[in-house]
């Protein structure tokens, strides 16, 4: 009892300037965060928001369809440019009203699509571990982060008009399709007949990302006639033929 | 003895003289609390005295009620009247503080058992905050479900219930922002979560029967398959009329 008594007399006199002190931190520690958070909400609104979002996500069952069938077959079509339209939030029609317009839907779906197949395939082959759906997306992502990462800088290097970074990941997820398949042949076809598979739809994809980028990067001019840029177009070529290799590395 | 006795005066003397006593610990109210139990009316209101003028936030001084009130022996209660909030026998029933409704819970369970049974709005609307039909964001029988498929797992020899944890929250967030950014009306996340939960039932009971089969026969692929598709289809309904599309 004398122990309990003398311990609160030695506290008595802290108490007091601990507790107010600690009420001040409390508040302006609360204070620095609500700033703090408003800046970077800001900040990251500009790059992406919820509206913008929205925006690539605007699909309906007609797009999707007409767009893997141009993703698997974009040899006869004539012209990749994007429809302008003013009052949308990225200046360009939704991808409900224009097919060649880029959107997150098809390629968050593909790159689940793949990570659920890799599981699927472990799984026939006896060797599943959780683990492989955590460390697929992570190459994926990693994947899809140095590709934009090319992307901007090359668009930045050739001077290409300002466009949205969710551009560049729509583009960068659109091989996803391709693999699937690819996949999908080397677990019911077996080994042969995913090679093929594979040349094919990145043989598709490389034309279909040809095709998108230049008409991204060079933008009909005023006068409606296309410009040329011998440096973009090989910096386009380059990046076209990237796609095989990047979507074999993903497919094994 | 007395000394304990002339500790506690000093701290009366000074609640006695109105000083807000903010600069009391949560470790110096035990003797308090001891002299409450052994002590006379006077300590008591001078110690509630205390405890309605101290300066934390509502956090604080509802913990320091709630482990107040656990001393304190029930024919005390009458005396605390006014000045605290939670008065025993006027708490309302703790299931239903707690938001757990059995009927509910059982007949949505039921409602995703039969896969040909439609589903109707009010299995998934309850009352919300303000009173209008707000979907249901009951966590509890997602949760025992979670659980249930990891018991089932256990019964394979694998302890994975981390894995569905996590799988599960990723699956939940990812779902909640395609939802959100697809719609117009959009789910909460909580309402997702309880949606995707229920219908993870049919996987509960694969997995309790797959524990007397091998995993890659013919039968477990039919199986399987034929589970995945009736827990996405159960989904599927419930989020439809959840969202009101």
């Amino acid at each position: 009892m004398r122990r309990h008594q003398t311990h609160e007399q030695r506290q008595e006199p802290h108490e007091g300037f601990d507790n107010a002190m600690l009420h001040m931190a409390a508040s302006s520690g609360a204070q620095f965060f609500d700033s703090g958070h408003r800046m970077l909400q800001d900040n990251v609104q500009q790059v992406v928001s919820m509206g913008l979002l929205r925006y690539y996500f605007s699909v309906d069952t007609s797009y999707v369809l007409n767009k893997l069938v141009l993703l698997l077959w974009p040899f006869s079509k004539k012209s990749f440019h994007r429809e302008k339209e003013a009052s949308s939030i990225c200046g360009y029609m939704v991808p409900r009203e224009d097919v060649n317009s880029p959107d997150l839907y098809i390629p968050s779906m593909a790159f689940v699509t793949y990570i659920v197949l890799c599981g699927l395939n472990q799984g026939w082959e006896h060797s599943f571990t959780p683990e492989v759906l955590g460390k697929t997306a992570s190459s994926g992502l990693t994947v899809l982060v140095l590709e934009v990462l090319m992307l901007k800088l090359g668009f930045y290097l050739l001077e290409g008009p300002a466009t949205s970074f969710l551009d560049f990941v729509s583009f960068s997820g659109y091989k996803y399709v391709g693999i699937v398949l690819s996949k999908l042949a080397y677990i019911f076809l077996g080994r042969s007949l995913y090679w093929l598979v594979w040349l094919y739809t990145g043989a598709a994809m490389s034309y279909f990302m040809l095709k998108t980028v230049s008409a991204g990067l060079l933008p009909p001019n005023a006068a409606g006639a296309p410009q040329r840029s011998q440096s973009k177009e090989y910096f386009v070529l380059g990046l076209a033929a990237m796609q095989l290799p990047v979507s074999w590395f993903m497919g094994l | 003895g007395a000394s304990w006795k002339t500790g506690n005066s000093v701290e009366l003397r000074a609640s006695d003289q109105g000083e807000p006593l903010e600069d009391q610990s949560m470790y110096e109210q035990q003797p308090k609390l001891h002299s409450v139990v052994m002590g006379a009316q006077q300590q008591n209101t001078g110690n509630l005295q205390f405890m309605d003028t101290s300066a934390y936030d509502g956090r604080y001084s509802s913990t320091g009620q709630a482990g107040g009130n656990a001393f304190y022996p029930s024919e005390y209660s009458g005396n605390i009247g006014g000045n605290l909030s939670t008065n025993f026998e006027d708490e309302p029933p703790l299931l239903e503080e707690l938001g757990i409704d059995f009927d509910k819970i059982k007949q949505k369970t039921l409602s995703v058992l039969n896969p040909l049974k439609k589903v109707t709005k009010e299995m998934i609307y309850s009352p919300g905050n303000d009173g209008e039909p707000v979907a249901d964001s009951d966590m509890a029988g997602p949760i025992l479900i979670a659980l249930m498929l990891g018991g089932a797992m256990l019964l394979r020899g694998k302890v994975h219930f981390g894995y569905i944890y996590g799988v599960g929250l990723v699956g939940c967030g990812s779902l909640w922002l395609v939802m959100t950014l697809m719609s117009q009306k959009g789910l909460d996340i909580y309402q997702t979560s309880s949606i995707l939960g229920y219908s993870l039932l049919p996987m509960v009971l694969l997995a309790f029967f797959s524990a007397f089969f091998t995993a890659t026969g013919h039968v477990m692929t039919i199986l399987t398959v034929v589970t995945v598709a009736w827990c996405t289809i159960r989904s599927s309904d419930m989020m439809v009329v959840a969202m009101d599309v």
